[in-house]
């Protein structure tokens, strides 16, 4: 039975924290930047999380306009149409869970991720 | 003045006692030295002065403090107490002197001069001096005025270089040392105290004199006019010596400042470059912050290009299928409607029996239809697909993401290593005070104009004191043939005394006059010894004793090369020496460093007569003991060596 597509993206209650972070410290401009970084990090790893306590954080509409990201995890990954947003959110919780220790520590550097994905 | 042991303890880099002694026994008389430079060769030469004078001197004669003349490893081992002692005969006397410094008590570890006590203690043939006469008593045995013509370093020899050219403080005050050397103080004090002798003696003719006489009251207004033009002299004298004075103090308070001054100018320089650091710095943090909503894609190149070239080839793939599917429908059609004819669709000939069964067995095996849709399908996904990742696939920021974290990392770390440097420059001179420096520079050029204004004051003054007192002499010969009997005393005395004081002031200038020919022409002696230049007639000396090298034209020889200006300097010592009978003692500190091989040799040759005692503090460039040391070898009474045990320690050792 097919799900209904997502409207929405949601995030864990951790994972909201990290893009509150992230936004705050300046190392990105705006949470939905930091949000596609996260997911590109899940897909870089091929790991989804799941999660619970889902928090909505963006409006699909205005978080893929041009369907860049479904695009790209639609062609790296064998998702339905229908599943990609859902498979998008489990993503990000992966990118979440590897951005957190060095933004605790207040280390965050791109070099790290770039140069060891 | 001829030195026997030195002992120096915790002295600079001297930790623990070092001692030195310095035999003279025949023709031999000189001590040797060696050591390479930052070794302690000046420390030695500074440990004498010390001992002598408490003072020492750094490069350009300035005074070093306390705290740096206490070795550093003693200090670090809480050793405070510095002390140099030295044993010497002089004029038949054996002398020993001792000089200490210690902190002051409750002072726990001292920080600056102002945390050290200094004391002297002197025994003469073994008997103590009283601690206020040991000052005189070294005054009397080797003054510090004309010390620098014992104690010679490469400072005095700049010092002697000036001595050519126009007059200057500096120069002015080389003269006076070197006046005094020579003796000169001794007339010209004889020739105040005579002009003292006459002026009371004038004073006693006034009031003894005719007084009722209107002579004599012209020679008691014109005593007054005097008395008041000499007591303005005085004041106006006062006043320059008193500004002098100040000005002195301001200078050597601002030579204490000097460092701080150069730290602040460096603190100011390293601030300005932390500014323009922290705006590359923040430049770099913005770059990064506005590349960041393309880092995901970065994070993807790779896999996204993976992606891409698979797509690609299996639509290539497919292509070719397809292809091989079109062209299968078409054979198929074209055998079909030829079975049909009985006849060929292309070439319309009739078909062979063969032909027709070699069709009808490709038509039982091969039915193409209902591929192609299929494959058609597959196109059209792989080639969106595709057209989709060729778009993400040219954006990628990630290198320009990695360079702006780099230089943002880079330039944060040259920022603490600043502020780091930063801290150090500000220990360095805690709680110094710009603005008060600033006040004090601002005051000590004030005053250098004020002296300038009363220099000229108290020359015209000293004019004016001159024409009134030649007035009064006039009148006191005048009055002197009418006095009566008891004033034809006084009047012959004021007469006498005249007389004297004229002699007196002639007298110094022809002393001068002749000590100058007497050092020129013993400096030439030396200089003709000395140089290689045959070319070179000799010396000539001016009014500030300065030597100008004269041509075999007797042309002064204008441009002097270092190693002749340091020919020359040895030269005016040995002439002050020969003219002043003082040759007692002469301590060198690397004296050869200018000059070439010839030179060095000609005046290794020559040093040990210079003087009683000689002491050569050397490096092995000036002389090295395999190539130079036989022109002095058998002169040489006592060797030692410096030898390094860490960069703030040395020892001396005897060879």
């Amino acid at each position: 039975m097919s799900e209904e597509e997502r409207r929405t993206l949601g995030a864990s209650e951790f994972g909201h924290g990290v893009l509150k972070r992230l936004e705050a410290d300046g190392i990105f401009p705006e949470m939905m930047d930091a949000y596609r970084f996260a997911i590109a990090l899940g897909l870089s790893k091929g790991r989804r999380t799941p999660f619970t306590g889902r928090r909505t954080v963006f409006n699909v509409g205005s978080f893929d306009k041009d369907e860049a990201v479904s695009g790209v995890i639609s062609a790296l990954m064998e998702v339905e149409a229908a599943q990609v947003y859902r498979v998008a959110e489990e993503l990000a919780e992966t990118g979440f869970q590897m951005i957190a220790p060095v933004v605790d520590a207040g280390e965050f550097r791109f070099d790290d991720f770039l140069t060891s994905v | 003045m001829k030195l026997l042991t030195l002992r120096v303890s915790n002295f600079m880099p001297y930790r623990g006692e070092q001692v030195m002694t310095f035999p003279v026994t025949g023709t031999r008389n000189v001590t040797l030295v060696h050591g390479d430079n930052m070794r302690g060769k000046t420390s030695l030469l500074n440990a004498l002065r010390w001992v002598l004078y408490g003072e020492v001197v750094g490069r350009h004669l300035r005074r070093i403090s306390s705290i740096d003349i206490l070795n550093k490893d003693a200090a670090y081992d809480r050793d405070f107490v510095v002390k140099v002692s030295l044993s010497f005969t002089h004029d038949g006397h054996e002398y020993e002197l001792v000089r200490t410094m210690q902190p002051k008590d409750l002072i726990d570890k001292p920080r600056d001069d102002d945390h050290f006590d200094s004391s002297a203690s002197m025994r003469r043939d073994g008997v103590p001096i009283s601690g206020h006469l040991i000052e005189s008593e070294i005054g009397n045995i080797l003054p510090n005025s004309i010390s620098r013509f014992s104690f010679f370093d490469g400072e005095l020899l700049q010092e002697y270089e000036q001595l050519v050219a126009d007059a200057t403080e500096s120069s002015d005050r080389i003269k006076d040392a070197i006046e005094r050397a020579l003796g000169v103080p001794t007339l010209i004090n004889g020739r105040l105290h005579v002009a003292e002798l006459l002026h009371r003696a004038q004073r006693q003719f006034a009031k003894e004199g005719n007084k009722d006489s209107q002579h004599a009251r012209l020679m008691q207004q014109t005593l007054d006019e005097l008395e008041d033009a000499k007591s303005e002299q005085t004041r106006l004298t006062n006043l320059f010596h008193s500004v002098s004075e100040e000005s002195e103090t301001l200078d050597d308070e601002l030579r204490k400042y000097e460092r701080a001054e150069s730290v602040g100018a460096r603190l100011k320089e390293l601030r300005e470059n932390v500014a323009g650091l922290e705006e590359t710095r923040d430049r770099a943090l913005q770059r990064r912050r506005s590349l960041a909503p393309g880092a995901w894609l970065a994070i993807l190149s790779s896999d996204i290009a993976a992606r891409k070239e698979d797509a690609e080839s299996r639509l290539l793939q497919s292509q070719n299928s397809y292809e091989e599917s079109v062209r299968s429908k078409v054979e198929h059609s074209l055998r079909l409607s030829s079975l049909e004819s009985g006849s060929c669709s292309l070439c319309q000939q009739d078909l062979t029996s063969a032909a027709v069964a070699e069709f009808s067995r490709k038509e039982s095996q091969e039915d193409p239809s209902g591929n192609i849709s299929t494959f058609s399908n597959d196109l059209a996904t792989l080639a969106r697909q595709l057209q989709r990742l060729r778009g993400l696939g040219a954006v990628s920021v990630g290198s320009e993401i990695i360079q702006a974290e780099r230089e943002y990392d880079r330039t944060t770390i040259d920022i603490a290593r600043m502020r780091q440097r930063e801290d150090d420059l500000v220990k360095e001179v805690p709680g110094i005070d710009m603005m008060d420096i600033s006040r004090k520079r601002q005051r000590k050029d004030l005053l250098q104009r004020e002296i300038g204004k009363l220099d000229s004051q108290v020359s015209a003054q000293q004019s004016k004191c001159a024409g009134i007192q030649k007035k009064y002499d006039t009148l006191v010969k005048a009055a002197a043939g009418g006095q009566e009997a008891s004033s034809q005393l006084i009047a012959r005395k004021v007469t006498l005394l005249s007389s004297l004081a004229e002699i007196f002031e002639k007298s110094v200038d022809k002393l001068r006059h002749k000590l100058r020919a007497k050092v020129e022409e013993a400096a030439t002696d030396t200089f003709r010894r000395l140089t290689t230049e045959k070319q070179y007639s000799g010396l000539r000396i001016n009014d500030q004793y300065g030597l100008e090298i004269r041509d075999h034209m007797d042309r002064t020889v204008s441009v002097r090369s270092a190693g002749a200006e340091q020919i020359v300097a040895l030269s005016l010592i040995d002439g002050l020496s020969h003219a002043s009978n003082s040759a007692g003692l002469l301590v060198m500190d690397t004296p050869f460093g200018r000059l070439d091989l010839k030179h060095r040799a000609e005046v290794l040759s020559y040093l040990p007569g210079m003087a009683e005692q000689v002491v050569l503090l050397v490096h092995e460039g000036e002389i090295s003991k395999d190539r130079d040391l036989a022109h002095v070898a058998d002169r040489v009474s006592a060797a030692y060596e410096i030898e390094r045990i860490s960069p703030t320690q040395s020892r001396i050792v005897a060879k």
